[in-house]
């Protein structure tokens, strides 16, 4: 199976040598062969499962806030801040990416 | 060109911020206009190793929501990841529900009897704020974040392309936000962004089988531009159709100020979401016994409220409709006839006086200045003869300043009525003696006329007077 090594640099928004392209290709390559070989298994039958762990069902939370973090931490963390904002490199033209949520 | 040869074709993307206190897959605060990232954690700033645990309120109130909406709950249903890259979105996922949504077909039904189908309706976390410092190239250019919002749940409603007007698309979203406000699932304030609208038009040859080429819209930030955009789409892409050439499949902004829409972005690049199962949430698994809870609690919603008014209560469908702009109306209206209102008048003046005041001061209708027992009061004055309807819009303001009873107002002011006959005699007769003219054309037979005397007699009485005993008197005193 051949891998798109450039489209999935892009959709990561890595930036790749012609090097690293060409040992990711190999690298990615050989998982796909891993999961060739699970695909081969028969699960006629089988319930799929999309987690690990035991529990099969989602465990609800009450609706009670509760006080998160201190505003400087978090700010401390991000790797540029301006006032009380996170601060980041302006993500291509206006837009460019999706706006919100979709 | 003749338009008519063309069909508009519409299906709107509702996003609704529900109404929980926290959000929903942490327990910060969703308040809106809170200082910049000050309700954020771990979990919806996406640090490492934060894991996310749904919102019960979140579950029960999209519940609500899907039922309002007349759609089926899945019993079983899953959470996936979105993923793209954003500086609103610090997972750099989305946890939104894609192969399997929490609710399908349901529909909004018009006034016209049509329905606009609801394909899906399911939940998600809303994505945080940017904001763009730096507009002109010679400045720094970078966005500034605020996570507040992020995390937030929503409810994104999906419809079948049913809508063909811009005039259905806005009763469509009229409907649906009444809907959701009297069930109490969302405050669905365009203005706030509680409530969001993106459309897919599409425009074909009457009598043509396939769909047209879909195009995304975005920024529509109220109703009106909605319809302004989509009337501005139709004529766009008819256009082209005319021309014979192609329309993009592509996202476009509408521009407010210029009354267009412009090319964003051509679809096929930035579509590959990959969604996957989020395999830090199992699936959510409701049972029959909540579902009924949920519809048990059901409030009243504006249909059925209209069909009690028109029907029980007498009122004209016209009323009925805008009472039920907002539940805090209907409340007050309600209580008004529980106190003994008559419907139509009790209607009258609150669609009249009191939407007129509270419109011009910008109230809402959670803080409506006059109380229900006041205004029944009120018309109670106006029906025993104490105030005409005139007076009575006075003191209906005065009781709006002062938050007076209206029969104080009335006592404090002198504002009853004029009825007794020896004070409006005197009234009357100086009228009579100073409109010689007039009084001679009225006994020549000309009825009409008498409308200005009885006005003479209004204004000399400062509007005081009892309008019908004074235009009998009148005639009794010109004719006898």
């Amino acid at each position: 199976m051949k891998i798109d090594v450039k489209h999935v640099a892009d959709l990561a928004r890595l930036k790749l040598s012609e090097d690293e392209m060409r040992r990711l290709e190999k690298d990615l390559e050989s998982i796909l062969l891993r999961m060739e070989r699970l695909k081969a298994l028969d699960v006629e039958g089988v319930e799929p499962t999309f987690g690990a762990g035991d529990v099969q069902r989602l465990v609800l939370d009450q609706d009670r806030p509760a006080p998160g973090l201190p505003r400087e931490e978090v700010l401390k963390l991000a790797p540029s801040s301006e006032g009380p904002y996170v601060s980041v490199p302006r993500e291509g033209t206006p837009g460019d990416a999706p706006q919100g949520s979709e | 060109m003749s338009e008519t040869q063309y069909e508009l074709n519409v299906g709107l993307e509702v996003h609704v911020e529900l109404a929980t206190a926290s959000k929903m897959f942490c327990r910060c605060k969703t308040k809106f206009g809170d200082p910049p990232n000050t309700n954020v954690c771990p979990v919806c700033m996406g640090l490492p190793g934060a894991l996310p645990v749904a919102n019960e309120e979140a579950v029960r109130l999209g519940v609500m929501a899907a039922l309002a909406l007349n759609c089926r709950v899945n019993l079983s249903s899953r959470f996936d990841r979105k993923n793209y890259f954003y500086p609103d979105l610090p997972k750099a996922y989305q946890i939104s529900q894609f192969e399997e949504p929490l609710a399908v077909s349901g529909y909004v039904e018009l006034a016209s009897g049509k329905r606009i189908r609801i394909r899906r309706l399911h939940l998600e976390e809303d994505a945080g704020k940017s904001m763009h410092a730096g507009d002109d190239i010679t400045t720094a250019s970078y966005s500034l974040l605020d996570y507040n919002r992020s995390g937030v749940p929503l409810a994104e409603i999906v419809s079948e392309p049913d809508i063909s007007s811009p005039e259905e698309a806005r009763e469509y979203l009229e409907k649906m936000q009444r809907t959701l406000r009297f069930a109490g699932v969302s405050d669905v304030k365009m203005e706030e962004g509680s409530m969001r609208v993106d459309c897919n038009v599409s425009v074909r040859r009457k009598g043509e089988a396939q769909m047209g080429v879909p195009v995304e819209l975005k920024n529509l930030s109220s109703f009106r531009a909605v319809t302004r955009a989509l009337a501005y789409e139709y004529d766009r892409q008819s256009r082209l159709i005319e021309q014979g050439k192609r329309i993009a499949r592509e996202t476009r902004h509408w521009d407010e100020d210029k009354g267009v829409t412009v090319s964003l972005r051509a679809k096929e690049s930035s579509q590959d979401y990959r969604y996957f199962p989020d395999p830090d949430l199992p699936r959510l698994e409701l049972d029959e016994a909540f579902i009924e809870s949920v519809q048990r609690a059901m409030p009243r919603l504006p249909n059925q409220v209209v069909d009690f008014y028109v029907n029980v209560l007498g009122l004209p469908k016209y009323d009925a409709e805008v009472l039920t702009v907002d539940p805090n109306l209907v409340k007050f209206f309600d209580r008004c006839v529980e106190l003994g209102g008559e419907p139509k008048p009790v209607s009258n003046w609150l669609m009249g006086d009191i939407m007129a005041y509270m419109n011009a001061k910008g109230l809402s209708y959670d803080t409506i200045p006059v109380t229900p027992e006041n205004l029944v009061a009120m018309l109670g004055l106006i029906k025993d003869g104490v105030i005409s309807g005139k007076i009575a819009k006075d003191v209906l303001i005065k009781m709006f300043e002062t938050g007076k009873a209206p029969g104080d107002i009335v006592k404090e002011e002198g504002l009853e009525q004029v009825s007794d006959d020896a004070s409006l005699s005197v009234i009357v007769d100086s009228v009579i003696a100073a409109n010689p003219e007039v009084v001679a054309q009225f006994k020549a037979g000309k009825d009409k006329v008498l409308g200005f005397l009885v006005g003479q007699v209004m204004k000399a009485s400062k509007g005081r007077a009892n309008p019908a005993k004074v235009n009998i008197m009148l005639r009794e005193k010109i004719l006898s």
